[in-house]
């Protein structure tokens, strides 16, 4: 499975408008924190559990251009047939299933989200040392 | 036993490089990207690879579909209508690689329309029609009585068409 991510993840990188997608969601983040942290009065941010949820807006655009990311991962596959090779290149994977490429990118994704939403958790829930 | 297949001419991602496509198969694979460039030179598109496949011609995918499957070094090679948009030049240098990969041991199972072309390269034939087979034999032996194989298609097709 490690090698068929790997792939999986090479192919999220060589085209553009998945590069153009990447740069998008990161300038978008920064761009979200930085306006969040720069508009908050400085009695806003006197604990540590708020100085931590400047974090949420960019934890949730970035989560929504990760979906996008993999629902066009996914559909690009079937589209331009690149499962048919993706498929014959590892046949041990999972003979049973049809669907292997778009579940490692959904596999993918669902790994962001599970990383966005610990660190929103984390967020939330970290103690005060103020 | 290793096995390497050409399903359909066209399976890439426009926007894709050649040499990116070859690279994604070999990760899955877990090939190193030695070989890539082994078989992008092999495939005469090592000039072409770092371009995207979105400008590439038919042959040129041809042959880039050819180095997908030639990537885990199989013993039985499948090309379906493999010489389909090739120009001649392209056509020949398919014949020639064909033939040197049946000469190193290797099959080639190639189903195609192209009679006539097909007469020029293969050893063995099955004849196949409306999911039938009707015969099965060598090439020498079919055409034996001086009839080309597109005149033996025909007969043996029609004879037994209900």
């Amino acid at each position: 499975m490690i090698a068929v991510l790997r792939a999986e993840l090479l192919k999220q990188r060589s085209t553009r408008t998945n590069l153009g997608l990447f740069a998008t969601m990161l300038g978008l983040v920064l761009l979200a924190e930085l306006l969040h942290s720069f508009g908050l009065p400085a009695r806003d941010l006197n604990t540590a559990a708020r100085q931590l949820q400047l974090l949420d807006p960019g934890v949730i655009i970035g989560t929504l251009l990760a979906a996008l990311l993999g629902a066009m991962s996914i559909t690009a596959e079937i589209r331009h047939g690149t499962i048919r090779p993706s498929m014959l290149v590892s046949p041990g994977q999972k003979p049973d299933t049809p669907v292997l490429a778009p579940a490692v990118a959904a596999i993918l994704l669902a790994v962001y989200a599970a990383a966005a939403a610990t660190t929103g958790w984390m967020a939330t829930n970290r103690r005060d040392v103020a | 036993m290793r096995c390497g297949a050409v399903l359909e001419s066209n399976d890439f991602h426009p926007a894709r490089s050649g040499r990116n496509h070859l690279r994604a198969l070999a990760l899955a694979a877990r090939i190193p990207y030695a070989r890539v460039e082994e078989l992008l030179d092999l495939v005469e598109l090592t000039g072409a690879a770092g371009r995207r496949v979105k400008g590439y011609s038919l042959g040129m995918r041809q042959r880039l579909g050819l180095a997908g499957a030639l990537l885990g070094d199989p013993e039985l090679l499948i090309l379906d209508e493999p010489a389909n948009g090739l120009d001649p030049a392209g056509v020949h240098w398919l014949r020639g690689f064909i033939r040197s990969f049946a000469d190193r041991g290797g099959t080639v199972v190639i189903s195609s329309h192209v009679l006539a072309e097909v007469a020029l390269t293969v050893d063995h034939v099955l004849i196949i029609d409306h999911g039938r087979l009707f015969a099965t034999a060598r090439l020498d032996e079919l055409t034996s009585r001086g009839e080309t194989l597109e005149g033996m298609y025909l007969d043996l097709t029609a004879r037994q068409a209900p």
